[in-house]
């Protein structure tokens, strides 16, 4: 059998608050196969964010592994641990993540720069805007578009590279419903393709719209039925 | 040449110094009064100055004797003389050169290290709003290095164009107020030859770089070390 893309094992991440500790995840385990479509929902606080940043390597675990592809990620270097993230995944952040002094297209293509040995095709930035329909504005910056564009933008860099990966961090945070629609439709696309997408929530109607759906509570995870 | 009306053959010039003395026509004394005589038909101002008429004579004292005794020698034997020392004469000139000079030296270090300071400030503060936006570029797959370089480049580049916009306003204000800075230094002044500006402009230029590289280290490498997920966060 093949390894899940995601293995967690006993993940815990701790943060000491004044003479308090808090486990904002708590001895998490959790397994995801490649090519799925999941969701985890949890109030605000629960600890998704801070579970996306463990699972992307992007902050390390006080306690547990992390591997992806089988890889143990904290056993790379930070140079190879950039370089997976680089080639393999694709964040989608939370709030608005566009460099504001570079213009929709440099933004864009920005996670192409960052590998010296990939061949970059200079048409996909362009592309990539065309399909989340802000093709015509490439030249414009961030500062010039709605929050709903900023994220559709946001959306189109999270694939420059082709990730394997998507880790979506409430990404139909503060849009209206079409544009909600619209943006869930485009990751069901990218899944469709093979992509594996893990996105979290607060809102139980997003998370609906995954194959599995897991509940987070106080740093803890409990599986949800799967998804009617 | 023709000084007041009397034609000189010029056989040499000598090297500059920097003083007085560089403004001075050297010529024989039966040469200087023949040129004054002539100079009352052949001239538009005449010289006033009669054959035996001498205001000053330089002495060259012999080795072992004090140059202080030979002029108290001359003003006691010789009714109506002053004696002036060579010391100075030409020592007063280094002398307010070097006490100037080391107290420009001085100063320019007080300043060089403010600046250190102020641009090593400025960074930690730029690195600061710049945070989220350091994080970001962690999670698209910058590594530390890169974050490093990025830091040290921007700051590089500025303190380089602060350097050449130092060396443009500095130059330009040593041309203009030459004429100023001369006469309140009472020093005639002398341009430095070529090579020794474009070693002040390329020193300049290096010191600035270096003052980058310097003023940044610290803010370069505490932002490379954030963790992403951290810099994200307090970036908020
Ligand atoms: N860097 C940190 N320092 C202290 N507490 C933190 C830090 N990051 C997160 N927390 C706390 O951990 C808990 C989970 O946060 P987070 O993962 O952002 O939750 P969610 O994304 O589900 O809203 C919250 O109580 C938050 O205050
Ligand atoms: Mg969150």
């Amino acid at each position: 059998m093949a390894e899940p893309i995601i293995s967690l094992s006993g993940v815990t991440k701790t943060y000491k608050v004044g003479p308090n500790t808090l486990n904002a995840v708590a001895d998490i385990d959790l397994e995801i196969d490649a090519g799925r479509m999941v969701s985890i929902v949890g109030h605000s606080g629960s600890g998704k964010t801070t579970l996306l940043s463990l699972i992307g390597g992007l902050t390390t675990p006080t306690d547990g592994t992390v591997k992806l592809d089988g890889t143990d990620i904290w056993a790379l270097s930070d140079r190879e641990l950039s370089l997976l993230r680089n080639r393999m995944i694709g964040f989608s952040f939370q709030f608005a993540s566009l460099i504001p002094t570079l213009n929709l297209y440099d933004n864009v293509r920005l996670p192409s720069t960052f590998d010296g040995a990939r061949s970059v095709d200079e048409n996909r930035a362009q592309e990539l805007l065309d399909i989340v329909g802000l093709g015509d504005r490439v030249y414009a910056f961030p500062s010039q578009l709605s929050g709903g564009e900023q994220r559709r933008v946001a959306l189109a860099r999270t694939l420059m590279n082709e990730p394997r990966l998507i880790l979506a961090d409430e990404p139909t945070g503060d849009l209206d419903e079409d544009t909600e629609a619209e943006i869930l439709d485009i990751f069901k696309k990218i899944n469709a393709e093979g992509v594996t997408v893990l996105i979290v929530t607060h809102s139980r109607s997003v998370a609906a719209q995954a194959e599995v759906t897991f509940k987070m509570h106080k740093g803890h995870l409990t599986e949800a039925p799967v998804n009617p | 040449m023709k000084f007041y009306g009397h034609d000189f053959n010029v056989v040499g010039v000598m090297d500059a110094t920097g003083m007085g003395a560089d403004e001075s026509v050297f010529m024989t004394l039966d040469a200087a009064y023949r040129m004054a005589a002539e100079s009352q038909k052949e001239a538009l101002t005449a010289l006033d100055i009669e054959p035996g008429q001498i205001s000053s004579v330089l002495v060259k004292v012999e080795p072992g004797v004090t140059i202080d005794q030979v002029a108290q020698r001359i003003m006691s034997s010789v009714p109506g003389m002053v004696a002036i020392t060579a010391n100075e004469i030409s020592r007063s000139v280094t002398d307010r050169l070097s006490g100037f000079l080391r107290g420009f030296i001085v100063l320019d270090i007080i300043v060089w290290v403010m600046s250190l300071l102020t641009i090593a400030a400025i960074f930690s503060m730029i690195v600061n709003e710049r945070r989220r936006e350091i994080g970001l570029l962690r999670a698209m797959g910058g590594n530390r290095g890169y974050i490093f370089r990025l830091m040290t480049t921007e700051a590089v580049l500025l303190t380089a164009a602060g350097g050449a916009v130092g060396i443009v306003l500095g130059g330009a204000g040593l041309f203009i107020f030459r004429t100023v800075i001369t006469s309140s230094l009472g020093i005639p002044y002398l341009w430095p030859p070529v090579w020794y500006f474009a070693l002040l402009v390329g020193g300049t230029l290096l010191l600035s770089v270096l003052s980058g590289v310097v003023a940044s280290l610290y803010p370069a490498i505490s932002s490379s070390r954030l963790e992403p997920y951290a810099a994200i966060r307090q970036g908020e």
